[in-house]
């Protein structure tokens, strides 16, 4: 993934500023910021079409769960299914992710946490080369979150996650740290275990 | 692909109350429509005044059926899935737009129980109301296309649906804005009015130009959201057909108008009556220049005529009044000859000739009831031909069913003093005038035998009697030119014609008797004429009332009992959220 000179403006406003970088193919990286740094201007950008990847090679799961909330999960995985043309083994992944119990369940029936894992599974079931997570640690319970960060390791495809759940994501073993401030990358390096996230984000937006 | 698309659409509209609620609302709305008009119309003038009605509720429900199309999307966030997937967004636009043209479909079938119930009471023919059917789809299918358009650049359904019925509404209104505009300004925007294109289709009639029309705006709303090179091309290949048809036929030389006959020039050098003459041709520029040319001509023959253009241009309406003011004239002589709804002009000559000859009936030795069988579609101009004279020595009864008692009660009086009567009659109406005659003892005799165009000849001792046939196309093409007709032999003898060939013939053809004058309403003029030239007549007549019939109190309850609450409530329950026929359709669906 190669991003040069990355700039969005809304109504005259500079959202992302000049941002440049790259990360390598199957690499984790972590994207860290305050409040309108940008993250998530960052992420949709890049899962609607500024990278050379072809969209249906993108795997985006946003921080508002893109769920049809009256289908059923069974319905939503059929038709994200067939949206991808895809052949889905939905039980097994629903399995995966602790959500087989709920596979004739109306979308609108679960509970916030759940409908965030049906969003992290609706980015990963059709394998993506690059995978976007934008806060994918909201409302779940860590035991949740520790399925995540598995699912996560098993993953081979190139993953970029925004959040600002420190806690839950120092478990994860991540290949570099990005982090952004008023618009732009203020940091952006490869990850050292003995590194504190907290410590690192605090020190680098101060 | 396509399927799995129309079942999300279908559970995100039939799973919440939206869906049961737009059918419902419909079918209460449509209901109320349908019982309002049928107090005022029981005949077949109802299909087309309810299936307009129909067309305006279009504008306003189409909005809402599609204003959740894309802009829920982009609120709830899932456009992202449809970005993201290998799905093109002409393929998810089509299948959105599609969607909701089939939800109107639905809608539209819900009134095919009250236009049935119509049919099955009046007879009249399916063809037209089938082509009624085909612009109402064409319409919705249109207004569908504008509000997803609209959806598109919204990302609120609710701002997306005030957005669309506000646009849906203007464009609506382009009809009635163009009645203020200049005729220039007028000309050019009849072609982008929706009204106009729709009209032809629930005369009964196909328009090239009108579906063309609406193809082409369906295409370019279309290309509002596809925004491909292909699409933007055919879009432009469709945008300039359709210019070239609405404006093309306006810049050509069209033929001049015919030239006055004999018989009209004499009728114009003996006009004595001052009499308002309303002469009212279709919209269209052309037409109304070549009823200029004719009244311009009308103007050469007689002082007495003065060509008034006071109405808006853009109606095309010509007032004629003869010696003096308009508003000198006393009231009880004013009526006038409508001649409207004329897409082949070809019969201006024809209308005029009818309309001179209406001019001076009061002096003719005749007088004719019931010329007017559609007064209701033609506000503002009053038809009072009863009260014109009652010198005649004889009457000729257009008899469409619709006599006023005030005629009914004058042809009572033209029986018992036995006035020769003569009747035309339309073969598929439940006319009450056959019967008020045949109570009374008028019987008919002779014939006439229409030997060959324009040439009439009588033959005595033929029965007269001709058994209505099932439909007037069936008439008019079983039609020969030794075909009998029944007629009068002579004067004093009563007589009956059947049919609007029949009119046409007493009209144009060179009738034994001058004084055996007959006017009939423009539209079975028309017909007539249409019949003479071995061209299909047009269709409006049928559409707009000559095939009456009568419901009793009884009967008017229980169908607005059954249209009002059963029907929709049922429609209710059809369409509910939860155990209604499309979630169980979708559970099986699932399953």
């Amino acid at each position: 993934m190669n991003i040069q000179h990355l700039s969005y403006f809304i109504q005259k406003k500079c959202i992302l500023d000049d941002i440049s970088f790259s990360i390598k193919k199957g690499s984790k990286t972590i994207l860290l910021g305050p409040n309108g740094a940008g993250k998530t201007t960052l992420l949709h950008q890049l899962a609607t079409g500024y990278l050379a990847t072809p969209l249906s090679k993108i795997g985006y799961a946003p921080e508002k769960p893109p769920l049809y909330k009256e289908l059923t999960l069974l319905e939503y995985m059929r038709f994200i299914a067939h949206i991808r043309h895809l052949d889905l083994p939905y039980s097994k992944i629903a399995k995966l992710l602790l959500l087989d119990a709920h596979l004739h369940s109306p979308l609108n029936s679960l509970s916030k946490g759940y409908q965030q894992l049906v969003n992290i599974l609706q980015s990963i079931c059709h394998d993506p080369e690059i995978l976007l997570w934008d806060e994918p640690f909201t409302h779940l319970d860590p035991h949740h979150v520790a399925c995540v960060h598995r699912l996560l390791n098993d993953l081979s495809s190139t993953v970029l996650v925004s959040t600002h759940h420190l806690l839950e994501t120092s478990v994860a073993t991540w290949d570099a740290v990005m982090i952004l401030n008023k618009g732009r990358l203020a940091y952006h390096e490869p990850y050292e275990a003995s590194q504190s996230l907290d410590d690192l984000y605090h020190k680098v937006v101060r | 692909m396509m399927p799995i698309l129309y079942q999300k659409e279908c559970a995100v509209w039939m799973r919440t109350h939206f869906g049961a609620g737009i059918f419902t609302g419909f079918a209460l709305l449509s209901s109320f429509f349908f019982m309002t008009f049928l107090l005022f119309f029981q005949s077949s003038a109802l299909i087309g005044v309810f299936l307009s009605t129909i067309a305006m509720i279009a504008v306003w429900i189409c909005p809402f059926m599609t204003m959740k199309s894309f802009a829920q999307e982009k609120q709830d966030g899932t456009w992202i899935l449809l970005q993201t997937s290998s799905l093109s967004l002409h393929r998810v636009w089509i299948c959105k737009w599609w969607f909701s043209c089939c939800m109107w479909g639905g809608c539209l079938l819900i009134t095919l129980i009250p236009i049935g119930l119509i049919h099955f009471l009046s007879h009249a023919p399916f063809l037209p109301t089938f082509l009624a059917y085909m612009g109402l789809f064409a319409l919705g299918s249109t207004l569908c296309a504008l509000g997803c358009a609209l959806s598109y650049t919204q990302d609120s359904p609710a701002t997306s649906g005030i957005m669309g019925l506000v646009v849906g509404l203007l464009w609506w209104m382009t009809e009635g804005l163009n009645t203020f505009l200049h005729p220039a300004w007028a000309n050019l925007l009849a072609p982008i009015s929706l009204q106009h294109h729709l009209q032809p289709f629930l005369e009964g009639q196909i328009s090239l130009e009108s579906v063309l029309f609406f193809i082409t705006c369906t295409a370019v709303l279309g290309t509002v959201v596809v925004r491909g090179k292909a699409m933007a091309l055919c879009s432009f290949f469709l945008v300039a057909s359709t210019l070239l048809f609405a404006y093309y036929p306006h810049t050509i030389s069209l033929p001049s108008a015919p030239p006055l006959s004999h018989r009209t020039i004499w009728v114009l050098q003996h006009l004595q009556t001052p009499t308002i003459l309303t002469l009212r041709c279709h919209q269209r520029a052309p037409e109304f220049a070549r009823m200029s040319q004719l009244l311009d001509q009308l103007q050469k023959h007689s002082p007495w005529i003065k060509v008034h253009h006071a109405l808006p241009a853009h109606e095309a309406e010509v007032l004629v009044h003869i010696n003096g003011h308009i508003t000198s004239i006393p009231k009880h002589l004013w009526y006038g000859i409508v001649a409207g709804s004329t897409e082949h002009f070809f019969n201006a000559e024809i209308l005029v000739n009818t309309a001179i000859l209406e001019l001076i009936r009061p002096i003719q030795q005749w007088v004719i009831l019931g010329s007017s069988p559609m007064p209701l579609s033609f506000p503002g101009v009053r038809f009072l031909p009863f009260s014109i004279s009652q010198r005649g020595e004889g009457v000729v009864v257009m008899a469409h069913g619709l006599l006023s008692v005030a005629e009914q009660a004058y042809l009572h009086q033209a029986i018992l003093e036995k006035k020769p009567i003569l009747v035309v009659l339309f073969p598929l109406c439940k006319n009450p005038v056959r019967d008020l005659l045949a109570s009374r003892g008028v019987s008919a005799n002779g014939s006439l035998i229409f030997e060959e165009p324009n040439h009439l000849s009588i033959q005595r001792g033929t029965p007269i009697w001709i058994e209505p046939l099932p439909s007037i196309q069936t008439k008019i093409l079983s039609l020969t030119s030794k075909t009998a007709l029944a007629g009068p032999t002579e004067k004093g003898e009563n007589a009956v014609f059947y049919g609007p060939f029949a009119t046409s013939v007493l009209i144009k053809g060179p009738h034994p008797r001058d004084e055996w004058v007959v006017i009939g309403s423009c539209d079975l003029l028309s017909s007539g004429l249409a019949t003479l030239l071995h061209q299909p007549p047009p269709t409006p007549a049928y559409m707009l009332g000559i095939y009456p019939f009568r419901l009793t109190k009884l009967s008017f309850v229980l169908i607005a009992v059954f249209l009002g609450v059963v029907y929709p409530v049922g429609i209710f329950f059809l369409c509910r959220k939860d155990r209604g026929y499309f979630a169980r359709v979708l559970r099986t669906h699932r399953a």
